[in-house]
């Protein structure tokens, strides 16, 4: 299809991207097994200079040094998690506590599993829920390497899970998307909006098994890193006229969600969600919703 | 759990982890009651609480056990410095003139836990190799990174 359609889509919402966006290398203090301070001295002594993200409580940036920050004994010691800066902003949205029980309905390769568990202390429960069994391969190495213990993670299909009459706290919906251009290099040559279409429909299947397993006065926290609004705001709309749900303000980096999308006017309440654009924020593209059940 | 009882007696480490015990395959997890209080579907259950290590034979312990035994007083213990501790790490043995220091007797068949400072990096055996003593690499933390390949692949 091309990045053209996708690039003017995006500029009919306010921004002109060039499709040659990238990233900051971004890393995450792992606070089970280290401190902020220790991992920067750790790290400088190998000549990497870390830079603190100034809306992330745990993430920097991470900028030189010889050996890769991938291949380093503190990496192999577990004191940092390799995390994009717009990737760690969800489990500060969602904010779990220690004791709290906590579902992570697409949880591989546990990246954010792995943050929540660090923000409870090991203390409480995350029940991480991932359809893929060789995606939890990966996830199954991040608990291990970053010391979590406070995780039961099963192979499973979200969009129907059945988990007795169990209902969680909080809920983290990191859902299955389109991606972006700015992670992917041949991301416009894979994409149409056909997939975008499709993925959205599973997004909704998702979000409703959500609220089901939520408490109420729960939070969810349903997130994309996906910069197309059928992803995106159009869901949060139908999840407004389709369930009784709240939102709640996401502050941050970036701007308020939509509230005009392609030619459709949507509830002002949908701008209470954050949508990260690469040439803001200079991450990737990312959308947030925090979504209460009364 | 033999496997974790018998490893534990190779480096002389005396540890008894907390919570229930619990099999997934090769894997052996020790589940906190609060983990535990919220398992519900263990067909499709594929990781829970603490890994303890996995048995392939031999037990390999995970990096979580070996986190914990290289903080305690009592196993048996040999230090590297960064270049030693770096090969070792890359899948290595550690040659004897290479450890700067040991807590333990270095005799044949012994097992050690291969420290850089407060920090274990796996463990390994004594053995004799041209009537040198050595320790056989049996277990390091690159095999994250071994894994990591292994999944891209
Ligand atoms: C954006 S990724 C999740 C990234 C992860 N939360 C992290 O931070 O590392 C989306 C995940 O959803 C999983 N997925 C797709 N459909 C699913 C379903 N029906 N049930 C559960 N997981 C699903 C995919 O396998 C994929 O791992």
């Amino acid at each position: 299809m091309g990045a053209g359609i996708f690039l003017k889509r995006y500029e009919t919402m306010g921004h002109e991207l060039t499709g040659r966006e990238r990233t900051r290398r971004a890393i995450r203090v792992n606070t089970l097994l280290a401190s902020r301070e220790e991992l920067e001295e750790k790290l400088s002594a190998r000549g990497v200079k870390l830079t603190p993200i100034p809306w992330l409580r745990d993430g920097f940036h991470a900028e030189g040094g010889e050996s890769s920050v991938g291949a380093s004994f503190e990496y192999l010691l577990g004191l940092y998690a390799i995390q994009e800066a717009a990737a760690q902003f969800p489990i500060e949205v969602l904010a779990p506590t220690a004791g709290e029980v906590v579902l992570d309905m697409c949880a591989a390769p546990g990246g954010k599993t792995a943050q929540a568990a660090a923000w409870m202390g090991n203390k409480g429960a995350i029940v991480a829920v991932d359809v893929k069994r060789d995606r939890l391969y990966a996830l199954e190495n991040n608990l291990e390497r970053l010391g979590v213990e406070n995780c039961v993670a099963y192979c499973a299909d979200a969009t129907s899970l059945d988990y007795g009459s169990e209902l969680f706290d909080k809920i983290l919906l990191d859902a299955p998307c389109s991606g972006n251009f700015v992670t992917d290099r041949e991301w416009f040559t894979k994409r149409d909006i056909g997939d975008v279409e499709k993925n959205s429909l599973v997004q909704r299947r998702l979000l409703g098994t959500a609220l089901g397993l939520l408490k109420p006065g729960g939070t969810l926290v349903y997130t994309t890193c996906s910069l197309e609004p059928e992803e995106d705001e159009l869901n949060v709309q139908w999840l407004l006229e389709n369930h009784d749900v709240k939102l709640s303000q996401v502050d941050g980096p970036g701007s308020p969600a939509l509230m005009e999308v392609l030619g459709r006017g949507l509830s002002p309440e949908v701008a209470k969600c954050r949508r990260f654009w690469p040439d803001e924020t200079g991450t990737q593209g990312f959308f947030v919703a925090k979504v209460v059940k009364p | 759990m033999r496997e974790l009882k018998d490893f534990l007696a190779s480096i002389g480490a005396v540890y008894e982890p907390g919570g229930m015990r619990m099999n997934l395959n090769d894997r052996r997890f020790a589940v906190g009651a609060d983990v535990a209080a919220h398992i519900r579907d263990r067909g499709r259950m594929v990781y829970a609480g603490k890994l303890l290590g996995r048995t392939r034979g031999e037990f390999i312990p995970s990096a979580g056990l070996l986190r914990e035994l290289g903080r305690m007083q009592g196993p048996n213990k040999v230090w590297v410095d960064e270049r030693v501790g770096w090969l070792f790490a890359c899948g290595r043995d550690v040659f004897g003139e290479s450890i700067t220091k040991s807590e333990g007797e270095l005799e044949e068949g012994a097992c050690f836990l291969v420290m850089m400072g407060d920090d274990c990096l796996g463990y390994g055996r004594v053995e004799t190799r041209g009537g040198k003593m050595l320790l056989k690499n049996l277990f390091d933390l690159g095999d994250f990174l071994r894994r990591e390949r292994g999944l891209e692949e």
